[in-house]
């Protein structure tokens, strides 16, 4: 069976394939969903309770370093992934990054990702950005809201994103108990994994030009050329990436400057 | 707003609240169309408490159904063209098609044939001969 190469042949696939027919009626669905669990999020104690301790973290840090935190004490957006970027992460994860599928069809290690499963397995669904002026406030925010979240008995897994790409962010994974509208009755009980992404100033306003570039990129399959973005210096791809790097290490040496 | 939607909306204990929002709606409908809303349904499930979750608003008329998305927070409204609708799905449960019961339950998926607009209705309790009228009426298949 031949991997699906666009997002069209991927919907045929999962039918064919799968036997999941997806329509306008599951975008409705997960938008539904998304709500509930977004909901659920506002009104947790975790949610409740950190709004108001970000001042306390800034003012941790302003105490630790003479240097403020947040670039805003107010609580960051929640945000819904739109259902097209949502359906084409399950496509990266079904297909595109899926390393066992190579001469014959098989399921990437934790199993297909489909629509009986998805809501508990793509952690970002539901999704926020904490914004720090320097580099260091990333490790020190995603520790403070660690221990929050220890004390509240929610689980928060942190990871420190270094990609490839020049992206760089610390993820915090939030697992919240949600009851979400069932398909067709009633209502479910599902885990699902909230993101709670960190990053500087700098960073953040990068992401904001690269992230359009990512989806069409995500989109296709990864780059075959023998030579890769890295050489390939007349490319934007070639700019934006390094750029990352570039500004990542000038934040590093701005933290040397400023805690000599 | 008519007498007859004002009972429905009580019939399901949508909360007086948001009647307002349901005659802004009914409103734009006006500014959008010249046809006559005939009918409005509401979308919605039970909860484990027993409360409903309400969904989306509907207005339909003899040819448009206006769909008010999430329509207790929301503001987002999108307007089809009945003639298309072309394929149906329908889930019961406790629920024989005619008369329901506190327990009933019914989902209505549709399907345009030619534009990408697919979506689905739910109802609870007496709510379900709405829908099941609804579907009868407007969402099932045309042969025009």
């Amino acid at each position: 069976m031949k991997k699906p190469q666009t997002i069209n042949e991927y919907k045929t696939w999962l039918k064919s394939e799968l036997g999941f027919r997806i329509s306008g009626a599951d975008r409705q669905y997960y938008y539904s969903v998304a709500k509930a669990m977004r909901e659920q999020l506002l009104a947790s104690d975790f949610w409740c309770d950190l709004s108001p301790t970000l001042e306390r973290f800034d003012g941790q840090y302003l105490s630790k370093t003479g240097y403020q935190l947040l670039e805003s004490l107010d609580p960051p957006d929640i945000l819904v992934k739109p259902f097209d970027s949502f359906l084409l992460k399950t496509y990266r994860k079904n297909v595109i990054n899926n390393m066992r599928w190579s001469d014959q069809i098989s399921p990437p290690s934790g199993g297909w990702i489909t629509p009986e499963n998805w809501f508990s397995e793509i952690n970002d669904i539901i999704r926020t950005l904490f914004v720090v002026r320097y580099l260091d406030g990333v490790e020190f925010l995603a520790e403070s809201i660690e221990e929050l979240a220890s004390q509240h008995g929610v689980s928060c897994t942190v990871s420190y994103e270094a990609k490839e790409t020049g992206y760089y962010a610390a993820h915090l994974d939030i697992m919240l108990d949600c009851e979400i509208p069932d398909r067709y009755w009633g209502t479910a009980r599902i885990l699902s994994t909230i993101e709670f992404q960190i990053t500087t100033q700098v960073q953040e306003l990068i992401r904001r030009l690269l992230h359009r570039r990512y989806e069409i990129e995500r989109k296709s399959q990864p780059s075959t050329s023998v030579k890769g973005w890295q050489w390939d210096y007349n490319n934007q791809q070639f700019t934006l990436n390094y750029m990352g790097h570039l500004l990542h290490y000038v934040e590093g040496m701005i933290m040397q400057l400023r805690d000599a | 707003m008519e007498e007859r939607f004002r009972h429905y909306l009580e019939e399901i204990s949508l909360p007086v609240e948001l009647y307002d929002k349901v005659e802004n709606i009914l409103r734009i409908f006006a500014q959008l169309s010249s046809e006559t809303v005939e009918q409005i349904f509401v979308s919605e499930y039970l909860k484990p408490d027993g409360s409903r979750e309400y969904e989306s608003l509907w207005c339909f008329s003899r040819n448009l159904a206006l769909e008010a998305t999430d329509f207790v927070v929301g503001n987002e409204i999108s307007v089809m063209r009945l003639i298309q609708i072309a394929f149906l799905v329908i889930r019961k449960k406790h629920y024989d098609f005619t008369q329901s019961q506190n327990n009933s339950e019914l989902y209505i998926e549709y399907d345009p044939s030619v534009v990408d607009r697919a979506g689905y209705l739910k109802a609870s309790g007496t709510n379900c001969d709405h829908l099941k009228n609804v579907a009868l009426r407007y969402l099932a298949p045309r042969s025009d």
